[in-house]
């Protein structure tokens, strides 16, 4: 099993009005492939930053972040972009849909910007697999916040990702609904056999994932835990 | 108070440049009406000041034939000052360069004006021209044909030297002396006899003035007596008001168009004001909820439009001012009087008013929308996209802006019915307009197919983005092209029709040949091998009675009212057996049959539109006075008459046999190509006919295409305005849709999309609603166009749209280019670095 992502002594540090702030610091661990990770962590620990480093979104001020073998800071944006058309995914805690397209559209883009022929006909395809095949055509404001996400999830999943990456992927939904995008999220990892990096203040989220990393004031709290090291959940 | 003050600070300190941009939207149409409405203010003043200069007399009579001896006794009786006049056409030749100009000649006597003075170069030229025996000439005149002071020029075969330049004629446009620049001569000099010769083209004046109070009080009566016998007068308020009325509809219409671009302005304000209480319905209803009156939120906005309002104008006001230092350079060919480029301070102030007043009209018609965001809103989110009906307020609001509209633009034009078609045709172009900008929204939609580049299906789905107001924008930016493109295609048919006075007609218009010149003058011609040649006797007479009645009681007695200029004028007319087909047809009645002609009276034909000004047709009997003798005569048949063929055309055709005899001079026109040939041909006229005036239709023709641009450029200047102001609109809600679109592009960013996509759907987006815009309001400026030239101007509409693809295509360029450039911010950022940005 290859590594996907690889933090190699990973500090990241922000000036400020009043100085430096270190968001993570030294951050070493690696992620093989089709591997489940959840990070977890307070408000402000870091967990945002350490998700757009993993996703060659940022930079690190220093050490690597590798994504399958490759530093990204030896990508340039457009070649950073173009990694993660075709091998990342991403869901985000506010949904992140774009309002002027509807359903099938918005789980088309990255498809279409691929240039997929039969992307709208594979996006419906997701949507129904999402349980959505009934709403292809709804705007995102004629969505209720799970299907919202839902849609965001079809999206993610849509090019076959190497990575998919979760910014909170239930915090702005109610307990029931929650779980059920989880079950979802958890389904699609094994259909599609992706990486799945959560980052979540959920335990219950957390205790489904293979590997848990703990935040804490910008650095790796404790042991990685590894419940099942390279298996999947 | 003081709460709603500080949350007012607070929204403006966080977009400054956002509020500054519709500001400036303000600012560019309260600077055109500051300007125009100071230019206007200042022409009035300076020909209100100018009094009796304007007429250089307190009354002036006026013949284009020589004083009869009753006309004579009058001005004899006269116990004031009089000075005489008379001024003609004739050519001017230089025989140093041997070129000719034709000129308009006024031969004064000593003592004129008799008030006031011609401006000259040198000043005491205006003096010492008369004991001199000099000429006094246009200065432009004088810079075109080489000449200096001293120089020698020939004028009806006598020869005289430049006195000096005329500087300024008050009272008079310099426009006119374009066509044919004046020449001041000492009456002593020329030949008066000649001039006074019958056919001869030329205007007899007196000029009288008033040296005391029983004087001034004898004026009136003598100018009804003047009319009696027949003469045109005119008085120093007739002339005021001739000039003011002129150059006073040039202002109001300008006027206009300036006040259309702070219509835009406050267009972009409304949008503004309802997109930002739409992006702020969820604060509002936070604020209500813990407890903030109705009052107290809506203040917090009207706070921030009374201080847009008032920013907007007075930045406004300066633009007026330097708007104003070059307005009237670009319209000085047409104002009778010089004035300075000056921000007046009554025109900044009510042009500042005007602005204030409007943009709060249009602002306040959203704030109304705050009563009706209920507090539940912050509980219930889905409550925010139910859309509310119009209610009293709101109806108040629009009835307050219309009419508001309504009262300035009566203001502006003088009439209702003015006021109403301007007001009309605003509300029907902005309507058309905003339903084009639905239909490019709606027609996006349906017409983009699954197969189509992405790129173009991202930026059609763009134009739905909730802040774009696509609707707001394709009338901001259709409007200053619909205008822009309107002045364009009235331009073209206007200089079409010049155009089409050149192409293969006649040329070169001698007038004045007496009978004894015609063959040798014909002879002259034919050397030349003129391309078309036409010959045409022509005698002058007036109108006496129609069926009877007296020209005098005509209108009283059969209740119909006829137009001054078709009663009193010098009829110039002819006689022939043929009818020319090329240029003329019959529309009633038939050519002139003497041998089946029964009638008593002689007949003749007449002009189409003539017949109409006189209320006559076929069968109708006219009476005539040629030079002292009476004709009666009855209408044989209408003629409708193609006056554009530059051929000798008349109103009144008599058949041959019946005025041959008359006093008559010999018209000649005829069509030399050649330029050189044409200058000769002048030369031999100025030099062997003196007496013989030739006019270069084609030199005529190009200045008055000189100064239909000229008066083109100055109007489209204004009409520039609106598009700016639409323009300030745009970047505003650029401005505005900003966090919108980089939130886009950042998702994009995020999921992989290159940086080229995401500039390029974007900067598509733009240009496919510039483009519609621009397409729309060419579309609305032809049909408005088409109306304007059929019933306007009475021409066919023949539009041509060579140059009308550059509105489209510039305006598209442009925004294109400005959404490319809004787009590179999302693509140049570090895309962790724009979400912290958006999440801000």
């Amino acid at each position: 099993m290859h590594n996907v992502l690889s933090f190699s002594n990973v500090t990241k540090c922000f000036s400020s009005g009043d100085g430096e702030i270190t968001a993570i610091q030294d951050i070493d661990f690696e992620l093989g492939a089709g591997m489940t990770c959840a990070l977890l962590g307070p408000s402000g620990s870091g967990k945002t930053t350490l998700l757009s480093l993993a996703a060659g979104l940022d930079d690190p001020t220093s050490g690597s972040v590798a994504f399958e073998g490759t530093d990204w800071r030896r990508l340039n944006e457009d070649q950073r972009a173009a990694v993660r058309l075709e091998r990342v995914g991403f869901v985000f805690q506010s949904f992140q849909l774009i309002g002027t397209l509807n359903a099938v559209e918005n789980v088309a883009v990255s498809m279409e910007l691929l240039g997929r022929r039969d992307a709208l006909i594979k996006s419906g395809e997701i949507l129904a697999r999402v349980g959505l095949g009934h709403r292809l055509h709804h705007y995102p404001s004629q969505l209720s916040g799970g299907e919202q996400q839902r849609v965001a999830i079809a999206r993610a999943f849509a090019n076959n990702p190497t990575v998919l990456f979760a910014d909170e992927p239930t915090g702005n939904l109610d307990h029931a609904t929650a779980g059920v995008i989880i079950d979802l999220l958890f389904d699609l990892n094994r259909e599609y056999k992706t990486t799945l990096f959560l980052v979540t203040h959920d335990r219950d989220l957390a205790s489904r994932c293979a590997m848990t990393l703990r935040l804490k004031g910008g650095k790796i709290d404790g042991d990685i835990k590894s419940a099942r090291a390279g298996g999947l959940p | 108070m003081k709460f709603a003050a500080r949350m007012a600070w607070r929204d403006f300190r966080a977009r400054p440049s956002r509020f500054l941009l519709y500001a400036a939207a303000i600012a560019v149409g309260v600077g055109s009406l500051a300007a125009i409405e100071s230019f206007r203010l200042q022409l009035d003043e300076a020909i209100q000041g100018q009094g009796k200069n304007l007429l250089g007399a307190d009354l002036v009579l006026r013949s284009i034939r020589p004083f009869n001896e009753e006309q004579r006794n009058l001005v004899n009786n006269w116990p004031g000052p009089r000075s005489k006049l008379i001024s003609y056409r004739t050519l001017l030749l230089h025989p140093e360069s041997g070129q000719t100009r034709l000129v308009e000649v006024e031969a004064v006597e000593g003592n004129f004006p008799l008030y006031g003075g011609i401006s000259t170069e040198p000043p005491s030229a205006a003096v010492n021209f008369h004991g001199a025996g000099e000429l006094l000439l246009d200065h432009i005149l004088m810079l075109q044909m080489g000449l200096s002071r001293g120089s020698l020029v020939n004028l009806g075969g006598q020869s005289f030297p430049v006195a000096g330049a005329i500087l300024q004629t008050p009272g008079e446009v310099p426009a006119r002396s374009l066509m044919a620049p004046k020449v001041t001569a000492p009456l002593a000099a020329v030949d008066e006899a000649r001039l006074r010769s019958p056919g001869t083209m030329a205007r007899f004046e007196w000029s009288l003035s008033a040296t005391n109070d029983s004087q001034l009080s004898r004026l009136p009566q003598l100018s009804m007596e003047a009319r009696a016998l027949g003469l045109e007068v005119e008085t120093v308020a007739g002339r005021r008001q001739q000039l003011l009325g002129g150059t006073d509809r040039i202002g109001r219409y300008l006027g206009l168009m300036g006040f259309t671009s702070l219509v835009i302005g406050c267009l972009g304000v409304a949008g503004a004001v309802h997109f930002f209480i739409s992006s702020k319905i969820q604060v509002i209803a936070q604020l209500r909820c813990i407890g903030a009156g109705i009052f107290k939120a809506a203040t917090i906005f009207i706070l921030q439009l009374v201080c847009l309002a008032l920013i907007g104008a007075s930045l406004g006001v300066w633009i007026g001012a330097v708007a104003a230092s070059h307005l009237p350079s670009l319209l000085a060919m047409f104002l009778p009087v010089p004035i300075h480029g000056v921000l007046r301070i009554d025109a900044a102030l009510s042009a500042w008013l005007v602005g204030v007043v409007f943009t709060l009209l249009a602002g306040i018609y959203p704030i109304t929308r705050i009563r009706k965001i209920s507090p539940l809103i912050s509980l219930r989110v889905e409550l925010v996209t139910r859309r509310s009906s119009m209610d009293l307020p709101g109806l108040t609001c629009i009835t307050l802006i219309v009419l508001s509209l309504f009262i300035y633009s009566w203001h502006q034009l003088g009439t209702v019915k003015m006021a109403g078609a301007y007001l009309g045709g605003l509300i029907a172009v902005i309507a058309v307009l905003a339903i084009t900008g639905h239909a490019i929204r709606w027609g996006c939609r349906k017409a983009v197919r699954p197969g189509w580049p992405y790129v173009v299906r991202m930026a059609a789905s763009g134009l739905y983005r909730p802040q774009n107001q696509t609707g707001l924008l394709v009338v901001s930016l259709g409007l200053g092209i619909f205008l822009l493109n309107t002045v364009d295609m009235l331009e073209q048919h206007l200089l079409k029709d010049v155009d089409k006075t050149r192409q293969d007609r006649p040329n070169l218009a001698l007038i004045d040949i007496q009978v004894d010149q015609r063959d040798a003058l014909l002879e002259l011609f034919n050397s030349f091998n003129p391309e078309k040649l036409y010959v045409e006797p022509m005698i002058t007479m007036r109108l006496k009675e129609i069926n009877a009645i007296p020209i005098d009681r005509v209108d009283q007695v059969t209740g119909q009212s006829r137009p001054n200029w078709a009663l009193r004028r010098e009829y110039r007319t002819t006689y022939r057996s043929e009818i020319k087909h090329d240029i003329e047809r019959i529309i009633d009645g038939v050519w002139f049959d003497q041998e089946r002609w029964t009638s008593e009276f002689a007949p003749v034909s007449l002009e189409k539109g003539i017949a109409e000004a006189l209320r006559v047709g076929v069968g109708d009997h006219l009476q005539f006075d040629i030079h002292g003798e009476l004709f009666d005569v009855e209408i044989a048949n209408v003629r409708e008459v193609e006056w554009k063929s530059m051929q000798p055309n008349f109103f009144v055709i008599f058949p041959v046999g019946i005025i041959d005899d008359a006093p008559q001079s010999i018209l000649m026109f005829g069509q030399l190509e050649d330029v050189n040939h044409r200058a000769e041909f002048q030369r031999e006229i100025a030099i062997n006919f003196p007496n013989v005036t030739a006019i270069d239709v084609s030199l005529m023709m190009n200045t008055v295409s000189r100064m239909m641009e000229q008066l083109s450029a100055a109007i489209k200047t204004i009409a520039w305005f609106t598009l700016f102001a639409g323009f300030m609109v745009l970047f505003a809600i650029l401005k505005a849709g900003r966090h919108q679109r980089l939130r886009e592009g950042v998702l994009l960013r995020t999921i992989g999309a290159p940086g080229r996509f995401i500039s390029q759907y974007q900067a598509l987006e733009l240009l496919l609603l510039s483009f519609g815009a621009a397409i729309s309001g060419l579309l609305l400026s032809t049909a408005g166009s088409a109306v304007i030239v059929k019933y306007g101007l009475n021409m066919p509409f023949q539009p041509d749209f060579s140059s009308s693809w550059v509105y489209p295509v510039a305006l598209g360029l442009l925004t294109g280019l400005v959404g490319w450039y809004t787009a590179l911010s999302s693509t140049k950022l570090n895309p962790a670095n724009a979400w912290r940005r958006i999440s801000i």
